[in-house]
């Protein structure tokens, strides 16, 4: 099984200055292909921070970050931007869905930036009616629940057959039923053999993953 | 195909707060109407440069009484249409005091004026005028023409043709031939549809033999310098008009020069007018060179075009600074979507293109407003100033491209902003 993901030692340190806040001081990880993987720590522990940079949006200050067994330190800009079209998928916690936009535009969003020659709005389509949110297709998110705003979330998210799926706390701003819903849906998307790197606060989520990583004080405990 | 997408997602967020774009693009609205309108005068004052020209004839010097001459005189309806009868009672006073030289009063133009210019070696053929009003009879009770007394050369001098008969000769003036070539308007009002050519008209008694008559002409486009309508016209020999009367010489309202081809209008003007002056110190009279009249016309118009200019190189500045300011506020309201749009692939190009395409837009809109604003602003202008106007098409090019050119370069600056965002703080941001 190949590795999606390899971390190396990596390090982050914010430098504000005067002060330099480290956060992640030496991080080792390996997520394999088709991994279900839960990233729980305390608040303030460098989960946000480890995503952004495993999901390309930040650099690490130390160490080597592997993306599919391919160094990622010496990307420029546009090709850091092409792995993240072409390999990740992104749910947050706040949804992060654009409010001019409708769920369908919003879905097809990703292949806007995406050289592959698509149909957008038949994939959109296609991935609405596999989040149960067909009939919702030119509705605006402020048309649409919590719930339901995730769920496009996690559709634009898979618009590009990403190699890997990150998802900071993404039932952090649903109620429990709703919440409950998003999940399935992670959990069909695990047994097509998608990888998944999620965080969350909450044990029981975790537990439906295949392997839960603790992080605390920097480190993967 | 991905620009056409890129300006549909720019409409979509240029609709969103339609009053915002609005007044985004008005100082572009502005800037661009007075482009347009600049352009439309200017194009306009060519166009009628060229027409005036064409119709008062280039290379024509007139000299003419001049107008504050004829307000000095007896009852002070001065102006050059009507200053005939006025004149005539002036010609007999100056046939007397004219030996008085420089410290008498102005003397009319006379034939001796003529004479004097008309073998200039720039002058290719010369013809006086001395007007009076009349009334003749016509089939529908007494119409009023304007007697024309003049040289052989009018006819050519003026730019008129026949459409019957011919015109007098020098045989004709030298002899004082009581003949007459009436205008088309005087033909059909004394005469309707019958024969014209051999009857008789009577002018202040004296009857006069139609030898001829004229193909009408349109003055209509002439507002440099003032002409009668010639339709009326009944023109006979200068010197036949001038018996009965003392006059030696024989008194002119207007001597009409023609310039051979390629001779400088403004340079023989100047020329003409010292001649002229010699027997005419006290001045009384003007010389008319409607390419100098042309030239000042369109000083005055390069100058509130500059003036315009000035305006509109304002508002297009002021437009792109209110598109950077509102752009660079959109980018800031903008940096979670910013962020967002960067995680999910969008390059730095991307991003600043997207920005990019939304000054574009609003501007080039404005731009199309200004045009129509500018379409307005020149027949205003039109009406208001009496100058004609001309959109042309080159001119909304113009107009058009400045349009995109500021939207372009204002929006540079926030779009580059934009793309620049680190995408973890954008994303961060509240
Ligand atoms: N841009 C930044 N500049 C300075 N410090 C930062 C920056 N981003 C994060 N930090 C700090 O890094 C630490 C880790 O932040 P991070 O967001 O990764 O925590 P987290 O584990 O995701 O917490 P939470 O569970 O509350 O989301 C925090 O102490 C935070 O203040
Ligand atoms: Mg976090």
């Amino acid at each position: 099984m190949t590795n999606v993901v390899t971390l190396d030692q990596v390090y982050k340190t914010y430098d504000l200055g005067e002060i330099k806040v480290p956060v992640l001081k030496g991080v080792d990880l390996k997520i394999k292909k088709g991994e279900w993987v839960s990233l729980m720590g305390p608040s303030g522990s460098g989960k946000t921070t480890l995503m952004n940079i495993v999901g390309l949006l930040d650099t690490p200050t130390d160490g080597n970050y592997l993306l599919n067994e391919e160094m990622v330190s010496a990307k420029n800009d546009d090709d850091l931007s092409n792995l993240r079209n072409n390999h990740i998928g992104f749910v947050f916690q706040t949804f992060n869905i654009l409010p001019q936009l409708n769920a369908w535009q919003n879905v097809a969003l990703p292949l806007n930036y995406s050289v592959r020659n698509q149909k957008p709005k038949k994939i959109a389509m296609e991935l609405l009616d596999k989040v149960g949110l067909k009939e919702r297709a030119t509705h605006k998110p402020n048309e649409l629940s919590g719930g339901e705003r995730q769920r496009v979330a996690v559709a634009r998210a898979l618009s590009n057959s990403p190699s890997l799926i990150l998802a900071d706390e993404p039932t952090g701003n649903l109620d429990s039923k709703t919440g409950k819903d998003v999940l399935e849906l992670f959990k069909q998307l695990h047994s097509e053999g998608i990888t998944i790197l999620m965080v969350t606060h909450d044990t029981q989520v975790a537990k439906r993953s295949q392997r839960t990583i603790n992080i605390l004080d920097g480190k993967i405990a | 195909m991905k620009a056409l997408n890129l300006l549909r997602e720019a409409w979509a967020e240029i609709t969103l707060q339609p009053f915002r774009s609005f007044l985004t693009a008005l100082g572009i609205v502005f800037g661009v109407g007075a482009v347009i309108a600049i352009l439309a005068i200017s194009e306009g004052a060519k166009r009628e440069a060229v027409s005036q020209l064409e119709v008062l004839g280039a290379g024509t010097i007139r000299v003419r009484e001049s107008e504050a001459q004829s307000n000095s005189t007896s009852n002070g309806i001065g102006t050059s249409g009507i200053y005939v009868q006025q004149s005539r009672g002036w010609w007999g006073f100056s046939g007397l005091s004219g030996s008085m030289g420089s410290g008498g009063p102005a003397r009319p133009l006379d034939m001796k004026d003529l004479e004097a210019v008309k073998d200039l070696q720039g002058i290719d053929a010369a013809a006086s005028e001395r007007t009076k009003e009349v009334s003749l009879p016509g089939s529908f009770g007494d119409i009023s023409v304007t007697v024309v007394g003049t040289t052989p050369d009018y006819l050519k001098i003026q730019g008129l043709k026949l459409q019957e008969g011919r015109f007098f000769d020098s045989l004709d003036l030298e002899s004082r031939n009581k003949v007459a070539v009436i205008g088309p308007k005087t033909r059909g009002l004394v005469f309707g549809t019958g024969d014209a050519i051999g009857n008789i008209v009577r002018i202040d008694n004296v009857p006069y033999t139609i030898i001829g008559v004229v193909s009408p002409k349109d003055w209509s486009g002439v507002t440099l310098v003032q002409i009668r309508d010639t339709g009326k016209d009944v023109y006979i020999p200068v010197t036949t008009m001038a018996i009965g009367t003392s006059e030696y010489p024989v008194g002119l309202n207007e001597i009409i020069l023609r310039l051979k081809s390629g001779e400088n209008p403004v340079q023989w003007g100047a020329i003409v007018e010292k001649i002229v002056s010699i027997a005419h110190p006290a001045g009384a009279f003007e010389v008319i060179v409607p390419e100098e009249l042309l030239a000042q016309q369109q000083q005055l118009q390069k100058i509130f075009s500059v003036v315009m200019g000035l305006i509109a190189g304002i508002s297009l500045i002021v437009g792109g600074i209110g598109i950077m300011n509102i752009s660079l506020a959109t980018v800031i309201q903008r940096t979670r979507e910013i962020g967002i749009r960067r995680a999910l692939g969008a390059r730095k190009k991307d991003i600043q293109v997207q920005f990019l395409s939304e000054s574009f837009l609003i501007s080039v809109l404005g731009g199309a407003a200004g045009i129509f604003l500018g379409y307005a602003l020149s027949k205003a202008v039109s009406s208001y100033a009496g100058w004609s106007t001309a959109i042309s098409g080159v001119g909304v090019i113009v107009a058009f491209s400045v349009a995109a050119t500021v939207g372009v370069i204002f929006g540079w600056w926030p779009a580059k902003r934009a793309s620049e965002m680190p995408p973890v703080d954008a994303l961060r941001h509240e």
